[in-house]
């Protein structure tokens, strides 16, 4: 029960403590400068590639990094590896799997679910 | 298929399946990817669609009540509640005169003891096209009544307010020039077939224009975001959920150097009423999972609410939580997932019921709800009769119930399951 305490107790402390504000907190905006950065042309190169590589693939037909790395050898592991978490973030493609020997993590394009929930 | 079925009813239901795919089909090529996409249409009794409406209009009026609240969270309680960092001070924004959702959708399990929310597509609900132009063609096809015959009214309305809203947010005046933007990605035919229907509806002055820009095409530097013309946007209708709004969405404008290496560009340009969205930044706050279980806590704490809204919440919602704590079966979604992504479904041992296949959202904080059965009802479908789950999902334009959804299919809900058209059981 611990987290779900833990966020009450913000929830109502913070309503009790600031009441409303449509002010934006200092804290929140450094923050974003740190977390948001952008990564490096090598990688954007590869999540290119990868974007390429993934379009229209189904579920059924997803791809693990290695056979990803077999389509096209002349990227490096790291940037590709770092490349899928890019996509992921970015609302790209999807993942299945659960990244076991026997269930890799697989990924696939999310054309044809679309954006919407 | 679990029971016989006559060649001939089947033949018959694939000839109507077919012939509504070969003559509406092209309208919507995004969304109707096949003939078998739609199932028969569904009557439903006039006392089902109250109680569905009742129900909407109940949990609309909590999450107002709790959105006020929410607003006054520190960034650290939004942390805890999975928001995205880059997300934080967008969620505190509001657009006066601009509903916190404009667009919405309820997705509610029918049990025994009445309607229960499972959760709030607040930020980019799907399943715009099927509920309206498609159900209403499909009833007007089959001489019946519509139950969701004002929907586009209020989504006409709905869009023409928030805009208008959007353009006194960026300090345009009445007559000045003004540019809004639909946008959705390129790729994504699904999400442009609700962008361009849903931007085909608002009547806008002369003076404003209205025009669909792939997201891949938008441009941004400090000072705005603009067209693949360089022209600036003022409201930004968009199909592209926040969380994925990030470094690099935007192509740099002018190849001035751009504040969007850090990922705060659309945060400032709104901040700074250089721009208007539509959803605005507080359905993605509203949208989040752990809402729902901020307000079970905060009605078995019996803080905040009221007598009746906690009767309400008792009625309409179902117990949630942060942490694992069921004796019996509880169902663990991600607080930002979409389209049964990364769901599991687990007894009181915790032992797994089902699971998805997904998994883009495993890292997510997780919300545990108790679960609750959806309804089995027997269907034709292309196959055959088949024994379905029914959700009943039901839209909140402007905050307002209108436009019920009912989806047909097995297992954790997904893009995978039939819709099922709706009318009136007269």
């Amino acid at each position: 029960m611990n987290r779900t305490k833990k966020l009450l107790m913000g929830v109502t402390a913070s309503a009790l403590l600031t009441g409303a504000t449509g002010e934006i907190n200092q804290a929140a905006r450094a923050m974003l400068t740190v977390t948001q950065t952008q990564p490096d042309p090598q990688v954007m190169d590869a999540a290119n590639v990868i974007r390429d590589l993934l379009y229209k693939v189904s579920e059924q037909d997803a791809l693990t990094v290695n056979e990803l790395l077999a389509k096209r050898p002349q990227l490096k592991r790291r940037n590709v590896e770092k490349a899928i978490t890019w996509l992921l973030d970015q609302g790209d493609i999807r993942k299945t799997g659960d990244g076991t020997q026997y269930k890799p993590y697989r990924y696939y394009d999310r054309f044809r679910g679309g954006h919407g929930g | 298929m679990e029971h016989s079925t006559s060649i001939r009813d089947l033949t018959s239901y694939r000839s109507k399946r077919e012939y509504f795919f070969e003559h509406f089909g092209v309208r919507w090529p995004g969304t109707l990817l096949d003939p078998y996409d739609l199932l028969e249409i569904y009557p439903l009794s006039t006392t089902e669609i109250s109680a569905i409406l009742r129900a909407a209009l109940a949990i609309s009026r909590i999450y107002e009540r709790i959105a006020t609240l929410l607003r006054t969270v520190s960034d650290d309680t939004l942390l805890q509640m999975g928001l995205p960092a880059r997300t934080l001070a967008l969620a505190h924004l509001q657009i006066s005169g601009m509903c916190d959702c404009v667009i919405g959708r309820l997705d509610l399990a029918r049990t025994a003891d009445g309607y229960k929310l499972l959760e709030f597509n607040a930020d980019t609900p799907g399943m715009v096209i099927e509920s309206f132009p498609i159900n209403a063609t499909v009833c007007e096809l089959a001489g019946v009544i519509n139950p969701n015959s004002e929907g586009e009214r209020a989504l006409t309305h709905a869009l023409e307010r928030s805009i208008s809203a959007g353009l006194a947010y960026v300090r345009k005046k009445p007559g000045q020039l003004g540019k809004v933007v639909f946008t959705a990605h390129a790729t994504c035919e699904r999400d442009q077939d609700i962008t361009n229907y849903l931007m085909g509806l608002p009547e806008l002055p002369s003076s404003i224009q209205k025009q669909f820009v792939p997201l891949e095409e938008l441009r941004a530097d400090e000072d705005g975001l603009y067209d693949s013309e360089g022209i600036r946007i003022d409201v930004l209708y968009r199909f592209h959920p926040l969380q994925f709004f990030s470094a690099k969405i935007f192509k740099p404008h002018h190849n001035k150097p751009r504040a969007m290496s850090n990922g705060t560009l659309l945060f400032d340009l709104i901040s700074q009423r250089r721009l208007a969205i539509v959803n605005p930044p507080a359905a993605f706050l509203l949208g989040n999972k752990a809402m729902q279980s901020v307000v079970w806590g905060l009605f078995e704490r019996r803080e905040y609410f009221n007598r009746n809204e906690r009767d309400l919440i008792e009625q309409y919602f179902l117990p949630t939580y942060m942490d694992p704590i069921f004796n019996g079966s509880y169902v663990v979604k991600p607080v930002y997932g979409d389209e049964g992504d990364s769901i599991t479904i687990r007894d009181g041992n915790k032992r797994v019921l089902l699971r998805s296949n997904n998994s883009t959202y495993m890292n997510q904080p997780m919300v545990y709800q108790k679960y609750v059965e959806l309804p089995r009802v027997q269907l034709m479908t292309e196959d055959g009769i088949e024994t379905l789950q029914i959700l009943t999902s039901c839209f909140l334009i402007n905050g307002e119930p209108n436009g019920i959804c009912l989806r047909a299919g097995h297992g954790i809900t997904n893009f995978s399951w039939w819709f099922l058209p709706v009318c009136i059981d007269e």
